[in-house]
């Protein structure tokens, strides 16, 4: 690569940014003694451009404000999910014998079945004692 | 633009915008006054600015903002004395750098900023150009113009044994 080229050029303004960087790396690798005026020169430019890019700043930044209705949105969203999570995870209630809660479909079966039953059988009886008392003005 | 949008899309650019304000005003802390005053007018404003081409506005409202700035420091510098320190540099020797400073803040301001953009920040010359508002001929012409100036000078200082 012809530095001296680069040199000129670069004093020109008619360098691109990888012919800088090659110029740049030429001279702060040389011994700095072997340079020439000129080169010297260009190498302190160059290292003062160096040492000023990495200077850094620190700035106060705002927060970002959101509407108040997109928390009340996302309160209401929350407690509708929890409400929904909360009754999920109760058991079905299929109803209730001598006030204890029926948990199954079958344990609530069984106990229509014998409510039923029941019922049956007080009508059969009722039956029987209205023939008796029948029976009974009969004889009188 | 939204807020978050503002804040990563500033926080990424702050120090570029910083050390372009530092080569236009000459002080570190007028440069960070300039850019945090920037941020404000910036966030004020933010529902009306566009993602694209941010680093453009955002370097453009900063130069029109400093330029303010010194044509006011200016105005004033008849009763208001004022010192520059000087910004220290972690690679280059001390007293070089100081030269160096000296010699760039001597510069017209188009040149100071060229050189600065170009040689600090490693910008292309279109980038430099759409920024200052000049062609980009007349940013190759600045740019050498200010190199040529400090290579002179640094030269002439060299040689009386540096």
């Amino acid at each position: 690569m012809d530095y001296n080229d680069i040199l000129r050029r670069y004093y020109e303004g008619r360098t691109s940014l990888d012919e800088e960087q090659a110029l740049r790396d030429y001279l702060m690798q040389s011994d700095f003694n072997s340079l020439s005026i000129e080169e010297r020169a260009t190498r302190q430019m160059m290292s003062y451009a160096v040492g000023k890019a990495e200077c850094k700043v620190a700035i106060h930044t705002h927060r970002s404000s959101r509407p108040i209705w997109q928390y009340t949105l996302a309160t209401a969203a929350c407690l509708l999910v929890i409400a929904g999570i909360v009754k999920l995870s109760q058991p079905t209630v299929y109803g209730y014998y001598n006030g204890q809660p029926i948990l199954s479909m079958e344990e609530a079966k069984q106990r229509g079945e014998e409510m039923m039953a029941a019922l049956a059988s007080a009508n059969d009886m009722h039956q029987r004692n209205e023939e008796f008392l029948k029976d009974l003005l009969k004889f009188e | 633009m939204k807020s978050e949008e503002l804040n990563i899309a500033f926080i990424e650019l702050k120090d570029v915008a910083y050390r372009y304000a530092v080569s236009l005003l000459g002080q570190s802390a007028e440069a960070e006054d300039a850019v945090q005053d920037l941020y404000e007018r910036l966030w004020r404003r933010r529902l009306l600015i566009r993602s694209g081409g941010f680093r453009a506005l955002l370097m453009t409202s900063l130069r029109n903002l400093c330029l303010d700035r010194l044509r006011e420091k200016e105005r004033r510098r008849t009763y208001e004395p004022t010192d520059t320190p000087a910004e220290e540099s972690p690679t280059a020797d001390k007293e070089t750098t100081d030269i160096v400073k000296h010699l760039i803040e001597q510069l017209p301001t188009r040149e100071r900023e060229v050189i600065h953009l170009r040689d600090c920040e490693g910008w292309q010359f279109e980038d430099i150009a759409a920024v200052t508002g000049a062609s980009e001929a007349a940013v190759r012409v600045a740019l050498s113009r200010a190199r040529e100036k400090i290579r002179d000078e640094l030269s002439k200082i060299m040689d009386y044994g540096l």
